[in-house]
C-alpha cells in the first residue's frame, strides 16, 4: 500500500527524476498512467496547483484561450522573502568590485626624508612626511584597489530563490503566460497600447525558451528601454522583481518548471552543492 | 516547501503591496554588523592591555615553553597510523541501506548492480581520489537507519535477490545474499577505471576508447583470486563449493540459482578486462548520437584483448 | 519626439519615433538641403536595420559566440580559435558531448602506434608480473614464513631437550669459578697470616713492609712447589730408568 502511493507519487514527478529511479521493480497499474508529455500535477490530493491563463499577444485584447497548470513546488511554494533578499544581495555584490584606493605610506609620492630634526626644534617629532598624521599623507587600513566581493550563495538558496519568486509573482498577479511571443507588426506603438490596456504595469519582462526571439518583438522592444526580452536561462530573482511584470511563454513555463524541479528532486545532491568552480559543466 | 498550507501564506501576499527590491528584507539576527572596536569599548588597545610584548606582537612560537621540553616533544613517537594514507580504503554500505534503496526503488535489482549504479543513486559515493578503491559490503546496521526503533542487523533482514559486484566483502554479507538466492562477486578496479565507473557519463563526454581494466597489486591478488571471497580470479567450481560449504557453516538452504527465471541475468560477470557490463574495452560510447563504435584495426583488437 | 513634416507632402502615415541621432541628422539635413525627399525617415525600422542588424537585435542571449553555442547545446567553435582548440583531448572531448555534429574524425578517440607502445611500456614497468606469477609470489611468500616458522620452532625443541645439560653446565661452572674464588682468597688470608705471624706486631698489610715480606714468601712458596715438581719428575725418571734397567 506504502509502496503503491510511493509509486503514483513519483509517477507524479517529472520524467526526468523518474528516469532517476529505476521503476521496473514495482507493481505498475498501466491503467492509471498513460504516455502523456507531462505526467499530472496533482497527487495525493493534498495540493497547492496553480493555475494559469494563457493569452495571447497577437491582439492588444487578451485573449485567453486555455488554462495550464502550474507546478506548485515552482509556482505555488512559500514565499521566502529573506531568501529573495539574500539572492537581491548576493547578484548585486559577486559580481561588484570596488576599485577604490588609497596610497599606503610607501606609495605616498613624497620624499622619505626626515622634515625636521629630532630636537632642539620645539616641534613635535616626525620621520615623514607620508605619515598618516599629516595633511596629505598616506591612509591607514584605508581601501585597496580591485576588492572583490564574490561569494556564491548556496545552490539551493538559489533554487528557492527562483522558486519563491515565481510564487510571488504569480499570486500578486505580476505573471502571464502568453502562447509565444509573435506580434503582428514591429510597431513599439503596438506593445504599448496592449501593455497599457491590460494593465500590465509600466515594466514588463519577456521571458521565451530560446535566446533568438522573433523579429517583430525584438525590433519594437528594441526601442522601449522599459520592456526587455531574456531567454529562459537568464531569468534571476533581480529581474523578476525589478520588472512589474513577467510575461512567459508556455514553452519557457515548461523549461522553467522541468529545470527548477529538477534541481529540486536530483538525487545527486552532492554534485549540486559541491564548491563553484568557474569552468563548470554539467 | 511545497504543501497546501502555502496557499494561506501565498492569498496573504495578495494584500500586500507589490513585492520589489525596495520592500525585502532579510531575518532578523541573519546578517551580523561588523561592529569594529573604536574609543572605550573594544578600542584603544584591542584587548591588548598596556606595553610588553603581548601588545607589541612578539609572541614565542605557539607550544614554546620557555625552554624546558614541550609537552609536544616529551613523549615518543608511535607510529599507530604509519602509511595509513597510502593504504587502500574501502568505504563502507551496510546491507541495510542496500536493502532501503531497492526498496525505494532507486535500484533496479532485475539488471546486475555494480558500484556505478550505487553512485548513480546518489546515496552512496566514493572519492578514489582519496584512497576509496570502491565499495566494501558490511552486514551491519547503518547510520542512516539508526532513527529506527528496532535496529536490526543488516544481514539478518536483506531479503532480496541481487546480483552484486562489490570491492571488499566479508564472510556474513556473502552468506546474507547467497541465502536469498543471489550472487555476490568481488573484484578490483584500479584508480583509472574507478574514475571511469564512477561518472561514466562524465567519461563517454570525454569522447575516449573505454581503456582495459588493470590487474591488482600483489598485495590484493590472493583476496580476489580465492573463492571463499568469491573472488573475480577465482574458479567458478572452487565458488560453488564454497558457496555450499557456506551454507553449511551459516545453517540455510542454499537456493538453487540454476532453476531460477534469472539465472542469465544473477550468473553474468565481468571479464577481468572488462569495466562496464556488455560494453567491451576499446569500444567509443557516444551518448549524442547513441552510437557505439568497435575498433577495426587488427593492433588495436589485439591491444584491447589483452 | 519630433514630428517631422516635408515640404510639399502631408503624410498622413505612421509617425515614428526616430532615434535622436537620426533627428539630429535629418535636422542637419534639412538646413543644407532645402528641397530633397528623406526616405529614411518615412518608413518603417525595417529598412533602416540590415539583416544583420535585425539578427543582433534578436539575439538577447548577451553571451560570446561560444558560449551561446553551449548554452543551445551546439558545438561551441566551428573554427579553432585558440590553440587548445587544436589538440587531441578537446577534439575527443568534442566528439564526446556532440557526436557527429562537432565534424570530428571519430577515430582520434583510440591511440595512435606510438601511444599504444607507450602504453605497452608503461604497463611492462608497472604491472610486471601476471596474475599467475604474482600468486605463485604470494604463496611463496606465505609458505616461505610458515617454513620459518617450522624452523624455529624445532630449533627451539632441540635446545629445549639440551636445556637440562646446558644448566648442569653453567651451575657447575659457576660452583667451580666460586670455589677456585675462595681457594685463592683463603691462599692469600693464610700467606698474609704468616707474614704477620713473622712480623709479630700489628702491620698494616698495604704497607710497603708488608709486601716485601708477602712478595718475598710468594717467592718462597713458588720455590717450594718448583722444587716439589722437579722432586716429583726425578722420582719418576728414576723410576722409569728402573723400570727399564728391570
Amino acid at each position: 500500500m506504502l509502496l503503491n502511493c510511493l509509486a503514483k507519487q513519483i509517477r507524479a514527478l517529472p520524467s526526468t527524476f523518474a528516469a532517476a529511479c529505476r521503476m521496473s521493480s514495482v507493481a505498475t497499474e498501466n491503467a492509471e498512467f498513460t504516455e502523456v508529455e507531462e505526467p499530472p500535477m496533482v497527487y495525493g490530493g493534498y495540493t497547492n496547483l496553480r493555475q494559469a491563463w494563457v493569452s495571447n499577444l497577437d491582439t492588444v485584447k487578451e485573449n485567453p484561450s486555455t488554462i495550464i497548470d502550474l507546478h506548485p513546488q515552482v509556482f505555488g511554494s512559500r514565499p521566502r522573502i529573506d531568501i529573495i533578499h539574500e539572492n537581491i544581495v548576493w547578484q548585486r555584490k559577486y559580481r561588484y568590485v570596488s576599485y577604490a584606493n588609497t596610497k599606503v605610506t610607501a606609495e605616498v609620492n613624497m620624499s622619505s626624508k626626515k622634515p625636521w630634526p629630532q630636537k632642539g626644534q620645539g616641534r613635535a617629532r616626525h620621520g615623514t612626511r607620508r605619515s598618516p598624521l599629516f595633511k596629505g599623507g598616506s591612509v591607514i587600513h584605508g581601501p585597496r584597489s580591485h576588492t572583490t566581493h564574490f561569494y556564491m550563495l548556496p545552490f539551493y538558496k538559489r533554487v528557492y530563490g527562483l522558486t519563491s519568486t515565481l510564487s510571488v509573482k504569480l499570486i500578486q498577479d505580476d505573471l502571464h503566460i502568453v502562447k509565444n511571443l509573435d506580434l503582428p507588426s514591429d510597431d513599439p506603438s503596438y506593445i504599448n497600447d496592449l501593455v497599457d490596456s491590460r494593465l500590465w504595469g509600466p515594466s514588463v519582462l519577456f521571458i521565451d525558451d530560446t535566446d533568438t526571439m522573433p523579429r517583430n518583438i525584438s525590433l519594437a522592444l528594441n526601442q522601449i528601454k522599459h520592456m526587455n526580452l531574456m531567454p529562459v536561462y537568464g531569468l534571476n530573482v533581480y529581474s523578476m522583481l525589478k520588472y512589474e511584470t513577467l510575461v512567459l511563454t508556455v514553452a519557457a513555463v515548461k523549461k522553467i518548471q522541468e529545470r527548477l524541479l529538477y534541481q529540486l528532486h536530483r538525487p545527486d545532491v552532492h554534485q549540486a552543492t559541491k564548491k563553484f568552480m568557474l569552468n563548470m559543466q554539467n | 516547501m511545497t504543501s497546501f498550507t502555502n496557499k494561506n501564506v501565498l492569498n496573504l501576499l495578495r494584500n500586500l503591496p507589490r513585492l520589489s527590491i525596495s520592500n525585502l528584507r532579510n531575518n532578523d539576527g541573519a546578517v551580523k554588523k561588523n561592529k569594529r572596536g573604536r574609543a572605550q569599548h573594544g578600542g584603544d588597545k584591542h584587548g591588548h592591555g598596556n606595553k610588553g610584548s603581548k601588545a607589541r606582537q612578539n609572541f614565542m612560537r605557539p607550544g614554546y615553553e620557555t625552554g624546558n621540553t614541550p609537552f609536544y616533544m616529551k613523549f615518543p613517537r608511535e607510529q599507530y597510523y604509519r602509511d595509513h594514507h597510502v593504504k587502500r580504503q574501502y568505504p563502507p554500505l551496510s546491507l541495510a541501506t542496500l536493502q532501503q534503496m531497492i526498496d525505494m526503488n532507486r535500484i533496479d535489482i532485475t539488471k546486475p548492480i555494480d558500484l556505478s549504479v550505487l553512485c548513480n543513486t546518489g546515496l552512496y559515493n566514493i572519492k578514489p581520489e582519496d584512497k576509496h578503491f570502491g565499495v566494501n559490503l558490511i552486514d551491519e546496521v547503518s547510520f542512516f537507519l539508526l532513527s529506527f526503533n528496532n535496529i536490526v542487523m543488516g544481514a539478518d533482514n536483506f531479503k532480496a535477490k541481487i546480483n552484486i559486484e562489490v570491492q571488499w566483502t566479508s564472510e556474513s554479507t556473502i552468506a546474507a545474499i547467497e541465502r536469498n538466492g543471489g550472487v555476490i562477486t568481488t573484484s578490483f578496479f584500479d584508480v583509472n577505471s574507478l574514475f571511469i565507473l564512477i561518472n561514466p557519463k562524465k567519461f563517454f563526454q570525454r569522447g575516449e576508447a573505454i581503456p582495459r581494466r588493470m590487474i591488482p597489486p600483489e598485495d590484493a591478488i590472493l583476496y580476489y583470486s580465492s573463492a571463499a571471497n568469491r573472488g573475480y580470479l577465482a574458479d567458478p567450481e572452487k565458488i560453488s563449493w564454497e558457496r555450499f560449504v557456506l551454507a553449511q557453516k551459516y545453517g540455510y538452504k542454499l537456493p538453487k540459482i540454476e532453476d531460477d527465471p534469472d539465472y542469465d541475468m544473477l550468473v553474468s560477470r565481468k571479464d577481468q578486462r572488462q569495466i562496464f557490463y556488455g560494453l567491451e574495452p576499446g569500444w567509443v560510447v557516444n551518448l549524442k548520437d547513441k552510437v557505439i563504435l568497435k575498433p577495426t584495426d587488427p593492433q588495436l583488437k589485439e591491444f584491447y584483448r589483452s | 519626439m519630433s514630428i517631422i513634416s516635408f515640404k510639399g507632402f502631408s503624410y498622413a502615415g505612421k509617425i515614428v519615433k526616430v532615434p535622436i541621432i537620426q533627428c539630429f541628422l535629418a535636422r542637419n539635413a534639412s538646413i543644407k538641403n532645402e528641397v530633397q525627399d528623406f526616405d529614411i525617415v518615412t518608413t518603417t525600422a525595417e529598412n533602416v536595420l540590415s539583416e544583420k542588424e535585425v539578427k543582433a537585435i534578436c539575439d538577447k542571449s548577451r553571451l560570446n559566440h561560444g558560449h551561446r553555442n553551449m548554452v543551445n547545446g551546439r558545438v561551441p567553435y566551428d573554427k579553432p580559435v585558440h590553440r587548445y582548440h587544436n589538440t587531441v583531448k578537446y577534439k575527443r572531448k568534442m566528439y564526446g558531448r556532440y557526436g557527429d555534429a562537432s565534424n570530428v574524425y571519430p577515430g582520434l578517440a583510440w591511440p595512435t602506434a606510438e601511444d599504444l607502445e607507450d602504453i605497452r611500456e608503461y604497463e611492462s614497468v608497472a604491472y610486471p608480473l601476471t596474475i599467475q606469477e604474482m600468486q605463485q609470489n604470494a604463496m611463496n611468500i606465505i609458505e616461505s614464513e610458515r617454513q620459518a616458522i617450522l624452523l624455529n620452532q624445532q630449533k627451539i625443541d632441540n635446545n629445549m631437550k639440551k636445556l637440562n645439560g646446558w644448566l648442569n653446565e653453567v651451575k657447575e661452572k659457576s660452583a667451580k669459578k666460586l670455589f677456585e674464588a675462595q681457594q685463592a682468597k683463603e691462599k692469600k688470608e693464610k700467606l698474609i697470616e704468616e707474614v704477620k705471624k713473622h712480623f709479630g706486631y700489628k702491620i698494616d698489610p698495604k704497607d710497603d713492609r708488608f709486601k716485601e715480606m708477602l712478595v718475598k714468601r710468594e717467592k718462597e712458596e713458588k720455590k717450594k712447589v718448583r722444587e716439589e715438581k722437579k722432586k716429583v719428575r726425578e722420582e719418576k725418571l728414576l723410576n722409569y730408568l728402573d723400570s727399564k734397567a728391570k
